[in-house]
Protein backbone atom coordinates (compact mmCIF):
# COMPACT_ATOMS: atom_id res chain seq x y z
CA UNK A 1 0.00 0.00 0.00
CA UNK A 2 1.61 2.98 -1.39
CA UNK A 3 1.72 6.51 1.27
CA UNK A 4 2.38 9.87 -0.55
CA UNK A 5 2.40 13.14 1.47
CA UNK A 6 -0.17 15.71 0.33
CA UNK A 7 -0.74 19.29 0.33
CA UNK A 8 -3.90 19.97 2.36
CA UNK A 9 -4.78 23.52 1.83
CA UNK A 10 -7.60 23.88 4.31
CA UNK A 11 -10.05 27.18 4.45
CA UNK A 12 -9.82 28.30 8.83
CA UNK A 13 -12.50 30.25 10.27
CA UNK A 14 -12.76 30.53 13.96
CA UNK A 15 -15.70 32.72 14.77
CA UNK A 16 -14.36 34.01 18.21
CA UNK A 17 -11.03 34.43 16.71
CA UNK A 18 -10.89 35.21 13.27
CA UNK A 19 -12.31 38.64 11.13
CA UNK A 20 -11.68 36.92 8.00
CA UNK A 21 -10.67 33.25 6.99
CA UNK A 22 -7.56 32.26 5.81
CA UNK A 23 -5.75 29.28 4.80
CA UNK A 24 -3.93 26.77 6.99
CA UNK A 25 -1.90 24.03 5.23
CA UNK A 26 -0.99 20.19 6.67
CA UNK A 27 1.03 18.00 5.10
CA UNK A 28 -1.19 14.67 5.45
CA UNK A 29 0.71 10.79 4.99
CA UNK A 30 -2.78 9.87 2.22
CA UNK A 31 -2.88 6.34 1.34
CA UNK A 32 -3.91 5.62 -2.79
CA UNK A 33 -7.51 4.81 -1.51
CA UNK A 34 -7.80 7.75 0.59
CA UNK A 35 -10.59 9.94 -0.40
CA UNK A 36 -9.85 13.96 0.39
CA UNK A 37 -12.47 13.06 3.89
CA UNK A 38 -10.07 10.60 4.92
CA UNK A 39 -7.04 13.15 4.69
CA UNK A 40 -9.33 15.69 6.76
CA UNK A 41 -10.05 12.95 9.59
CA UNK A 42 -6.46 12.07 9.58
CA UNK A 43 -5.97 16.25 10.37
CA UNK A 44 -8.20 16.04 12.65
CA UNK A 45 -6.78 12.85 14.86
CA UNK A 46 -3.55 13.84 14.38
CA UNK A 47 -2.41 17.42 13.56
CA UNK A 48 -4.94 20.20 15.11
CA UNK A 49 -8.25 18.24 16.70
CA UNK A 50 -9.92 22.07 16.35
CA UNK A 51 -10.85 21.50 12.66
CA UNK A 52 -14.34 21.28 11.84
CA UNK A 53 -16.17 19.48 9.13
CA UNK A 54 -19.42 18.07 8.84
CA UNK A 55 -19.25 14.37 7.74
CA UNK A 56 -21.51 11.14 8.44
CA UNK A 57 -21.48 8.32 5.88
CA UNK A 58 -18.55 8.37 4.41
CA UNK A 59 -20.38 6.74 1.48
CA UNK A 60 -22.09 9.48 -0.53
CA UNK A 61 -25.42 8.72 1.02
CA UNK A 62 -25.68 11.44 3.84
CA UNK A 63 -24.74 14.52 2.00
CA UNK A 64 -23.07 16.43 4.89
CA UNK A 65 -19.39 16.23 3.61
CA UNK A 66 -20.26 18.86 0.81
CA UNK A 67 -17.10 21.37 0.24
CA UNK A 68 -15.42 23.19 -2.13
CA UNK A 69 -12.26 21.04 -3.48
CA UNK A 70 -9.91 22.53 -5.67
CA UNK A 71 -12.48 25.26 -6.48
CA UNK A 72 -15.42 22.31 -7.40
CA UNK A 73 -18.39 21.75 -5.04
CA UNK A 74 -17.93 18.08 -4.34
CA UNK A 75 -18.69 15.16 -1.53
CA UNK A 76 -15.29 14.85 -0.07
CA UNK A 77 -16.38 11.27 0.73
CA UNK A 78 -15.94 11.02 -2.96
CA UNK A 79 -13.34 12.77 -3.97
CA UNK A 80 -10.06 10.88 -4.26
CA UNK A 81 -7.00 12.26 -3.59
CA UNK A 82 -5.27 10.07 -6.02
CA UNK A 83 -7.43 12.09 -8.52
CA UNK A 84 -5.79 15.52 -7.68
CA UNK A 85 -2.69 17.28 -7.57
CA UNK A 86 0.19 17.52 -4.64
CA UNK A 87 -1.69 20.34 -3.28
CA UNK A 88 -5.06 19.98 -2.73
CA UNK A 89 -7.20 23.13 -1.36
CA UNK A 90 -10.25 22.26 0.54
CA UNK A 91 -13.11 25.25 1.63
CA UNK A 92 -16.42 25.35 2.43
CA UNK A 93 -19.07 25.41 -0.11
CA UNK A 94 -19.26 28.70 -1.98
CA UNK A 95 -22.46 31.01 -1.62
CA UNK A 96 -23.22 30.17 1.93
CA UNK A 97 -22.14 31.53 4.92
CA UNK A 98 -19.14 30.07 6.75
CA UNK A 99 -20.28 29.38 10.45
CA UNK A 100 -16.76 28.07 11.20
CA UNK A 101 -13.90 26.00 9.51
CA UNK A 102 -15.72 24.17 7.17
CA UNK A 103 -18.87 24.09 8.14
CA UNK A 104 -21.33 26.47 6.32
CA UNK A 105 -24.54 27.58 7.98
CA UNK A 106 -27.83 25.89 6.32
CA UNK A 107 -30.49 28.01 7.50
CA UNK A 108 -31.49 29.81 4.10
CA UNK A 109 -31.54 26.37 2.50
CA UNK A 110 -33.96 25.13 5.66
CA UNK A 111 -36.11 27.97 5.40
CA UNK A 112 -37.06 27.39 1.91
CA UNK A 113 -37.16 23.94 1.63
CA UNK A 114 -39.85 24.21 4.26
CA UNK A 115 -41.90 26.85 2.55
CA UNK A 116 -41.93 24.98 -0.43
CA UNK A 117 -43.85 22.09 1.11
CA UNK A 118 -41.88 19.05 -0.19
CA UNK A 119 -44.62 16.16 0.88
CA UNK A 120 -47.39 14.76 -0.88
CA UNK A 121 -50.17 16.65 -0.45
CA UNK A 122 -53.10 14.55 -1.70
CA UNK A 123 -56.37 15.68 -3.45
CA UNK A 124 -57.93 13.38 -0.78
CA UNK A 125 -55.95 12.11 2.28
CA UNK A 126 -56.35 8.26 2.69
CA UNK A 127 -56.98 6.63 6.24
CA UNK A 128 -54.33 3.69 7.39
CA UNK A 129 -57.16 1.39 6.86
CA UNK A 130 -57.70 2.80 3.13
CA UNK A 131 -53.95 1.62 1.91
CA UNK A 132 -50.86 3.67 0.68
CA UNK A 133 -51.08 5.98 -2.19
CA UNK A 134 -50.42 4.20 -5.33
CA UNK A 135 -48.22 5.01 -8.44
CA UNK A 136 -47.39 2.76 -11.20
CA UNK A 137 -43.85 2.35 -12.70
CA UNK A 138 -44.35 4.57 -15.15
CA UNK A 139 -45.16 7.06 -13.47
CA UNK A 140 -42.59 6.82 -10.78
CA UNK A 141 -40.52 7.00 -13.46
CA UNK A 142 -41.44 10.79 -14.90
CA UNK A 143 -40.25 11.80 -11.84
CA UNK A 144 -37.65 9.28 -10.92
CA UNK A 145 -34.18 11.03 -11.06
CA UNK A 146 -35.96 13.93 -9.04
CA UNK A 147 -36.47 11.98 -6.25
CA UNK A 148 -32.98 11.75 -5.43
CA UNK A 149 -32.01 14.54 -3.48
CA UNK A 150 -29.56 13.63 -0.57
CA UNK A 151 -29.79 17.99 0.60
CA UNK A 152 -25.64 18.00 0.03
CA UNK A 153 -26.11 21.81 -1.74
CA UNK A 154 -23.50 21.54 -3.92
CA UNK A 155 -25.90 22.57 -6.58
CA UNK A 156 -26.83 26.15 -4.47
CA UNK A 157 -22.26 26.43 -4.25
CA UNK A 158 -22.48 25.57 -8.11
CA UNK A 159 -25.40 28.41 -9.05
CA UNK A 160 -24.76 31.55 -10.18
CA UNK A 161 -28.60 32.87 -9.80
CA UNK A 162 -27.94 31.88 -6.04
CA UNK A 163 -25.14 33.32 -5.68
CA UNK A 164 -26.16 36.91 -6.70
CA UNK A 165 -29.87 36.56 -5.68
CA UNK A 166 -30.62 35.46 -2.44
CA UNK A 167 -34.21 35.90 -2.80
CA UNK A 168 -33.34 32.82 -5.22
CA UNK A 169 -35.32 29.27 -3.66
CA UNK A 170 -32.64 27.32 -5.38
CA UNK A 171 -32.02 24.72 -7.44
CA UNK A 172 -32.31 22.12 -4.98
CA UNK A 173 -35.72 22.87 -2.83
CA UNK A 174 -36.98 23.95 -6.60
CA UNK A 175 -36.23 20.51 -7.76
CA UNK A 176 -38.16 19.14 -4.64
CA UNK A 177 -40.83 21.46 -5.26
CA UNK A 178 -41.15 19.86 -8.90
CA UNK A 179 -40.96 16.16 -7.85
CA UNK A 180 -44.00 16.56 -5.61
CA UNK A 181 -45.86 18.55 -8.38
CA UNK A 182 -45.20 15.95 -11.02
CA UNK A 183 -46.01 13.14 -8.48
CA UNK A 184 -49.36 11.12 -9.84
CA UNK A 185 -50.45 11.46 -6.00
CA UNK A 186 -50.38 15.16 -5.60
CA UNK A 187 -52.54 17.78 -5.96
CA UNK A 188 -50.44 20.33 -3.88
CA UNK A 189 -50.05 22.90 -6.91
CA UNK A 190 -52.18 25.71 -5.70
CA UNK A 191 -50.12 25.71 -2.24
CA UNK A 192 -46.76 25.71 -3.81
CA UNK A 193 -47.51 28.48 -6.48
CA UNK A 194 -46.32 31.74 -4.39
CA UNK A 195 -43.28 30.19 -4.34
CA UNK A 196 -42.55 27.79 -6.71
CA UNK A 197 -43.33 30.59 -9.69
CA UNK A 198 -43.39 33.60 -7.91
CA UNK A 199 -40.85 35.99 -6.55
CA UNK A 200 -37.93 33.84 -6.26
CA UNK A 201 -38.97 30.83 -7.96
CA UNK A 202 -38.38 29.09 -11.33
CA UNK A 203 -38.10 32.19 -13.10
CA UNK A 204 -35.34 33.39 -11.49
CA UNK A 205 -33.61 30.70 -12.98
CA UNK A 206 -31.72 31.21 -16.01
CA UNK A 207 -30.60 27.75 -17.00
CA UNK A 208 -26.59 27.92 -16.38
CA UNK A 209 -26.51 24.30 -15.67
CA UNK A 210 -24.15 23.89 -13.38
CA UNK A 211 -26.20 22.39 -10.49
CA UNK A 212 -26.80 19.31 -12.80
CA UNK A 213 -23.16 19.13 -13.31
CA UNK A 214 -21.87 19.01 -9.86
CA UNK A 215 -25.23 16.86 -8.17
CA UNK A 216 -23.39 13.57 -6.96
CA UNK A 217 -26.95 11.49 -7.56
CA UNK A 218 -28.09 12.97 -10.88
CA UNK A 219 -31.06 14.71 -9.61
CA UNK A 220 -30.79 16.92 -13.04
CA UNK A 221 -32.11 20.30 -11.26
CA UNK A 222 -31.74 22.32 -13.92
CA UNK A 223 -33.99 19.83 -15.82
CA UNK A 224 -36.53 19.95 -12.78
CA UNK A 225 -36.54 23.60 -13.36
CA UNK A 226 -37.22 23.82 -16.92
CA UNK A 227 -40.05 21.94 -16.72
CA UNK A 228 -41.30 23.18 -14.16
CA UNK A 229 -41.11 26.48 -16.08
CA UNK A 230 -43.23 24.99 -18.60
CA UNK A 231 -45.68 24.04 -16.27
CA UNK A 232 -45.55 27.03 -14.60
CA UNK A 233 -46.24 28.69 -18.20
CA UNK A 234 -49.67 26.64 -18.74
CA UNK A 235 -50.53 27.26 -15.43
CA UNK A 236 -50.44 30.77 -16.05
CA UNK A 237 -52.02 31.12 -18.83
CA UNK A 238 -54.74 28.78 -18.10
CA UNK A 239 -55.54 30.36 -14.47
CA UNK A 240 -55.31 34.10 -15.69
CA UNK A 241 -56.27 34.37 -19.35
CA UNK A 242 -58.37 32.00 -20.02
CA UNK A 243 -62.06 32.72 -19.16
CA UNK A 244 -63.27 31.11 -16.59
CA UNK A 245 -60.05 29.09 -16.02
CA UNK A 246 -58.96 29.86 -12.54
CA UNK A 247 -58.46 26.58 -10.62
CA UNK B 1 -20.40 31.36 22.15
CA UNK B 2 -22.71 33.61 19.96
CA UNK B 3 -22.43 32.89 16.22
CA UNK B 4 -20.97 34.71 13.34
CA UNK B 5 -20.85 33.60 10.19
CA UNK B 6 -18.87 35.25 7.45
CA UNK B 7 -20.42 35.87 4.65
CA UNK B 8 -19.40 34.83 1.14
CA UNK B 9 -20.32 36.80 -1.72
CA UNK B 10 -19.67 37.13 -5.35
CA UNK B 11 -18.49 40.15 -7.14
CA UNK B 12 -21.51 40.40 -9.54
CA UNK B 13 -19.87 41.97 -12.28
CA UNK B 14 -16.98 39.53 -12.87
CA UNK B 15 -18.14 36.38 -11.13
CA UNK B 16 -18.29 34.61 -14.58
CA UNK B 17 -15.08 35.27 -15.13
CA UNK B 18 -14.13 32.88 -11.77
CA UNK B 19 -13.26 29.70 -12.86
CA UNK B 20 -14.93 26.88 -10.80
CA UNK B 21 -13.27 23.55 -11.87
CA UNK B 22 -16.67 22.43 -12.96
CA UNK B 23 -16.87 19.49 -16.07
CA UNK B 24 -16.95 22.26 -18.22
CA UNK B 25 -16.05 25.86 -17.78
CA UNK B 26 -20.00 26.60 -17.72
CA UNK B 27 -19.98 29.68 -16.46
CA UNK B 28 -18.05 31.06 -19.35
CA UNK B 29 -20.17 28.79 -21.88
CA UNK B 30 -23.04 30.24 -20.38
CA UNK B 31 -22.31 34.39 -20.71
CA UNK B 32 -20.43 33.38 -24.46
CA UNK B 33 -24.56 31.17 -25.17
CA UNK B 34 -26.58 34.53 -23.85
CA UNK B 35 -24.40 37.01 -25.60
CA UNK B 36 -26.15 35.57 -29.13
CA UNK B 37 -29.04 37.28 -28.48
CA UNK B 38 -26.60 40.62 -28.83
CA UNK B 39 -25.87 39.65 -32.70
CA UNK B 40 -29.37 38.21 -32.73
CA UNK B 41 -30.69 41.58 -31.80
CA UNK B 42 -28.30 43.24 -34.32
CA UNK B 43 -29.59 41.64 -37.13
CA UNK B 44 -33.09 41.84 -36.70
CA UNK B 45 -32.31 45.41 -36.73
CA UNK B 46 -30.72 45.37 -39.48
CA UNK B 47 -33.57 43.20 -41.03
CA UNK B 48 -36.62 45.91 -39.97
CA UNK B 49 -33.83 48.84 -41.92
CA UNK B 50 -33.81 46.39 -44.84
CA UNK B 51 -37.99 46.15 -45.28
CA UNK B 52 -37.82 50.01 -44.71
CA UNK B 53 -35.70 50.42 -47.50
CA UNK B 54 -37.38 47.96 -49.13
CA UNK B 55 -40.55 50.29 -48.83
CA UNK B 56 -38.79 53.21 -49.65
CA UNK B 57 -38.07 52.01 -53.28
CA UNK B 58 -35.20 50.48 -55.63
CA UNK B 59 -32.66 53.02 -54.91
CA UNK B 60 -32.97 52.90 -51.16
CA UNK B 61 -32.88 49.05 -51.66
CA UNK B 62 -29.81 48.85 -53.63
CA UNK B 63 -27.80 51.17 -51.51
CA UNK B 64 -28.95 48.73 -48.54
CA UNK B 65 -27.67 45.78 -50.03
CA UNK B 66 -24.92 47.39 -51.15
CA UNK B 67 -23.78 48.63 -47.77
CA UNK B 68 -24.41 44.59 -46.31
CA UNK B 69 -22.84 43.13 -49.19
CA UNK B 70 -19.45 45.39 -49.31
CA UNK B 71 -16.75 43.92 -47.25
CA UNK B 72 -17.61 45.32 -44.20
CA UNK B 73 -21.03 44.80 -44.19
CA UNK B 74 -20.37 41.20 -45.15
CA UNK B 75 -17.78 40.74 -42.37
CA UNK B 76 -20.40 41.62 -39.88
CA UNK B 77 -22.95 39.08 -41.30
CA UNK B 78 -20.30 36.37 -41.15
CA UNK B 79 -19.84 37.71 -37.84
CA UNK B 80 -23.66 37.61 -36.91
CA UNK B 81 -23.75 33.95 -38.74
CA UNK B 82 -20.93 32.41 -36.24
CA UNK B 83 -22.97 34.21 -33.30
CA UNK B 84 -26.24 32.43 -35.05
CA UNK B 85 -24.96 28.81 -35.40
CA UNK B 86 -23.18 29.03 -32.12
CA UNK B 87 -26.69 29.98 -30.50
CA UNK B 88 -28.18 26.97 -32.77
CA UNK B 89 -26.02 24.70 -31.43
CA UNK B 90 -26.25 25.70 -27.96
CA UNK B 91 -29.81 25.74 -28.59
CA UNK B 92 -30.08 22.45 -29.68
CA UNK B 93 -27.53 21.47 -26.72
CA UNK B 94 -30.62 22.43 -24.17
CA UNK B 95 -33.29 21.22 -25.36
CA UNK B 96 -33.20 17.99 -23.93
CA UNK B 97 -32.35 19.02 -20.58
CA UNK B 98 -35.31 21.48 -20.77
CA UNK B 99 -38.33 18.96 -21.35
CA UNK B 100 -40.42 16.55 -20.74
CA UNK B 101 -38.88 13.16 -21.80
CA UNK B 102 -40.36 12.01 -24.83
CA UNK B 103 -41.30 7.86 -24.39
CA UNK B 104 -41.38 5.28 -27.22
CA UNK B 105 -43.94 2.86 -27.95
CA UNK B 106 -42.17 0.35 -25.06
CA UNK B 107 -42.58 3.03 -22.21
CA UNK B 108 -38.74 3.24 -22.51
CA UNK B 109 -37.45 7.63 -23.03
CA UNK B 110 -36.24 8.42 -25.91
CA UNK B 111 -32.55 9.44 -25.08
CA UNK B 112 -31.58 13.03 -25.50
CA UNK B 113 -28.94 12.05 -28.38
CA UNK B 114 -31.77 10.72 -30.30
CA UNK B 115 -33.53 14.54 -29.30
CA UNK B 116 -30.63 16.14 -30.60
CA UNK B 117 -29.98 13.81 -33.86
CA UNK B 118 -33.86 15.62 -34.46
CA UNK B 119 -33.20 18.32 -33.80
CA UNK B 120 -30.49 18.63 -36.24
CA UNK B 121 -32.41 17.04 -38.88
CA UNK B 122 -35.08 19.93 -38.74
CA UNK B 123 -32.55 22.67 -39.00
CA UNK B 124 -30.32 20.76 -42.16
CA UNK B 125 -34.50 20.76 -43.49
CA UNK B 126 -35.22 23.83 -42.64
CA UNK B 127 -31.93 25.06 -44.58
CA UNK B 128 -32.27 23.22 -47.37
CA UNK B 129 -36.14 23.73 -48.02
CA UNK B 130 -35.40 27.16 -47.20
CA UNK B 131 -32.56 27.71 -50.07
CA UNK B 132 -35.32 25.22 -52.56
CA UNK B 133 -38.24 27.76 -51.99
CA UNK B 134 -36.08 31.31 -52.68
CA UNK B 135 -34.50 28.95 -55.67
CA UNK B 136 -37.48 27.85 -57.01
CA UNK B 137 -39.54 31.68 -56.02
CA UNK B 138 -36.76 33.59 -57.85
CA UNK B 139 -38.16 35.20 -61.37
CA UNK C 1 -55.11 28.99 -0.53
CA UNK C 2 -53.73 31.82 -2.14
CA UNK C 3 -55.12 33.53 -5.15
CA UNK C 4 -51.78 35.99 -5.20
CA UNK C 5 -50.73 36.33 -8.97
CA UNK C 6 -47.38 34.52 -9.85
CA UNK C 7 -44.46 36.05 -11.62
CA UNK C 8 -45.55 36.96 -15.40
CA UNK C 9 -42.45 36.11 -16.56
CA UNK C 10 -44.42 33.69 -18.72
CA UNK C 11 -46.03 36.25 -20.92
CA UNK C 12 -42.18 37.21 -21.93
CA UNK C 13 -40.53 33.54 -21.42
CA UNK C 14 -42.50 32.11 -24.12
CA UNK C 15 -42.16 34.35 -27.05
CA UNK C 16 -38.04 34.06 -25.47
CA UNK C 17 -38.40 29.96 -25.78
CA UNK C 18 -40.40 30.29 -29.06
CA UNK C 19 -38.26 32.58 -30.94
CA UNK C 20 -34.77 30.73 -29.57
CA UNK C 21 -36.32 27.98 -31.37
CA UNK C 22 -36.75 29.45 -34.68
CA UNK C 23 -33.81 31.44 -34.51
CA UNK C 24 -31.77 28.13 -33.70
CA UNK C 25 -33.90 26.49 -37.07
CA UNK C 26 -33.70 29.23 -39.35
CA UNK C 27 -31.90 32.51 -38.45
CA UNK C 28 -28.48 31.09 -40.46
CA UNK C 29 -29.88 30.43 -43.19
CA UNK C 30 -31.76 33.85 -43.54
CA UNK C 31 -28.25 35.50 -42.60
CA UNK C 32 -26.61 33.17 -45.31
CA UNK C 33 -29.31 34.41 -48.27
CA UNK C 34 -28.69 37.73 -47.29
CA UNK C 35 -24.98 38.04 -47.11
CA UNK C 36 -25.46 37.32 -51.12
CA UNK C 37 -23.10 34.45 -50.68
CA UNK C 38 -25.43 31.79 -52.13
CA UNK C 39 -28.54 32.84 -54.59
CA UNK C 40 -27.24 36.44 -54.83
CA UNK C 41 -30.09 37.42 -57.01
CA UNK C 42 -32.77 36.48 -54.15
CA UNK C 43 -31.39 40.10 -53.02
CA UNK C 44 -32.31 41.83 -55.85
CA UNK C 45 -35.19 44.61 -55.57
CA UNK C 46 -37.20 42.74 -57.82
CA UNK C 47 -37.38 38.91 -56.17
CA UNK C 48 -37.45 40.72 -52.77
CA UNK C 49 -40.31 43.09 -53.90
CA UNK C 50 -42.16 40.37 -55.52
CA UNK C 51 -41.51 37.78 -52.48
CA UNK C 52 -43.22 41.04 -50.06
CA UNK C 53 -45.90 42.03 -52.21
CA UNK C 54 -47.95 39.39 -51.70
CA UNK C 55 -49.53 38.65 -48.01
CA UNK C 56 -47.47 35.09 -47.35
CA UNK C 57 -44.48 36.69 -48.04
CA UNK C 58 -45.26 39.33 -45.60
CA UNK C 59 -46.14 37.29 -43.11
CA UNK C 60 -42.98 35.19 -43.44
CA UNK C 61 -40.77 38.42 -43.02
CA UNK C 62 -42.79 39.32 -40.57
CA UNK C 63 -41.51 36.25 -38.46
CA UNK C 64 -38.21 36.96 -39.31
CA UNK C 65 -38.37 40.10 -37.00
CA UNK C 66 -41.60 38.91 -34.36
CA UNK C 67 -39.82 35.67 -33.06
CA UNK C 68 -35.58 36.43 -32.80
CA UNK C 69 -36.60 40.22 -31.55
CA UNK C 70 -38.82 38.51 -28.93
CA UNK C 71 -35.99 35.98 -27.97
CA UNK C 72 -33.50 38.43 -28.43
CA UNK C 73 -35.11 41.19 -26.51
CA UNK C 74 -36.02 38.66 -23.13
CA UNK C 75 -32.33 36.96 -23.24
CA UNK C 76 -30.47 41.17 -23.10
CA UNK C 77 -32.73 41.35 -20.18
CA UNK C 78 -30.92 38.47 -18.33
CA UNK C 79 -27.67 38.89 -19.90
CA UNK C 80 -27.47 42.73 -18.66
CA UNK C 81 -28.46 41.11 -15.32
CA UNK C 82 -25.56 38.27 -15.97
CA UNK C 83 -23.43 41.25 -16.24
CA UNK C 84 -23.77 43.21 -12.96
CA UNK C 85 -26.82 45.30 -13.96
CA UNK C 86 -29.20 45.50 -11.09
CA UNK C 87 -31.78 48.16 -12.59
CA UNK C 88 -33.66 44.88 -14.53
CA UNK C 89 -37.41 46.91 -14.58
CA UNK C 90 -35.52 49.92 -16.60
CA UNK C 91 -33.67 47.10 -18.81
CA UNK C 92 -37.01 45.56 -19.34
CA UNK C 93 -38.94 48.87 -20.07
CA UNK C 94 -35.82 49.44 -22.55
CA UNK C 95 -35.71 45.75 -24.35
CA UNK C 96 -39.72 44.43 -24.33
CA UNK C 97 -40.86 48.57 -25.79
CA UNK C 98 -37.52 47.97 -28.09
CA UNK C 99 -38.63 44.56 -29.43
CA UNK C 100 -42.44 46.03 -30.13
CA UNK C 101 -40.91 49.23 -31.79
CA UNK C 102 -39.07 47.05 -34.23
CA UNK C 103 -41.78 44.39 -34.83
CA UNK C 104 -44.63 47.56 -35.16
CA UNK C 105 -41.78 49.00 -37.70
CA UNK C 106 -42.19 45.64 -39.42
CA UNK C 107 -45.54 45.94 -39.93
CA UNK C 108 -45.42 49.22 -41.22
CA UNK C 109 -42.82 48.59 -43.71
CA UNK C 110 -44.38 45.57 -45.05
CA UNK C 111 -47.90 47.13 -45.31
CA UNK C 112 -45.82 49.96 -47.31
CA UNK C 113 -44.81 47.38 -49.85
Amino acid sequence: MTVQNRQIEVLRYDPERDETPRFETFTVPCKEEWVVLDALTYIKDELDPSLTFRWSCHMAVCGSCGMQVDNKPTLSCKAFVRDYGEKIRVEPLANFPIERDLVISQDDFMEKLQRGRPWIIPEQKREVEDGPYVQTPMQLDDIKEHTMCINCLLCYAACPVYALERDFVGPAALTLMYRYNADSRDAGWDERREVFAGHGGVWECSFVGACSDVCPKHVEPATAIQKGKMDSAVDYFTRFLMPGGGK
Amino acid sequence: MARRPYPQEVDRFKWWIADPHFNRPYYLDYIARESTCIFIALYTILFVWGLGALASGPEAFAGFMGAMQSGWGLALQLVILAFALYHTVTWFMLAPQGMKPLRMKNGKRVPATRVMQVLYGAFAAATVVTLLLVWVLLP
Amino acid sequence: MSSKVPSHKPLVWLPFAAGGMFAALLLPVAILLTTGLILPDATSYEAAHAFASNWLGKLVLFGFVLLPVWHAAHRLRVTAYDFGVRADSLVAWIVYPGAALLSVLAVVFLLQI
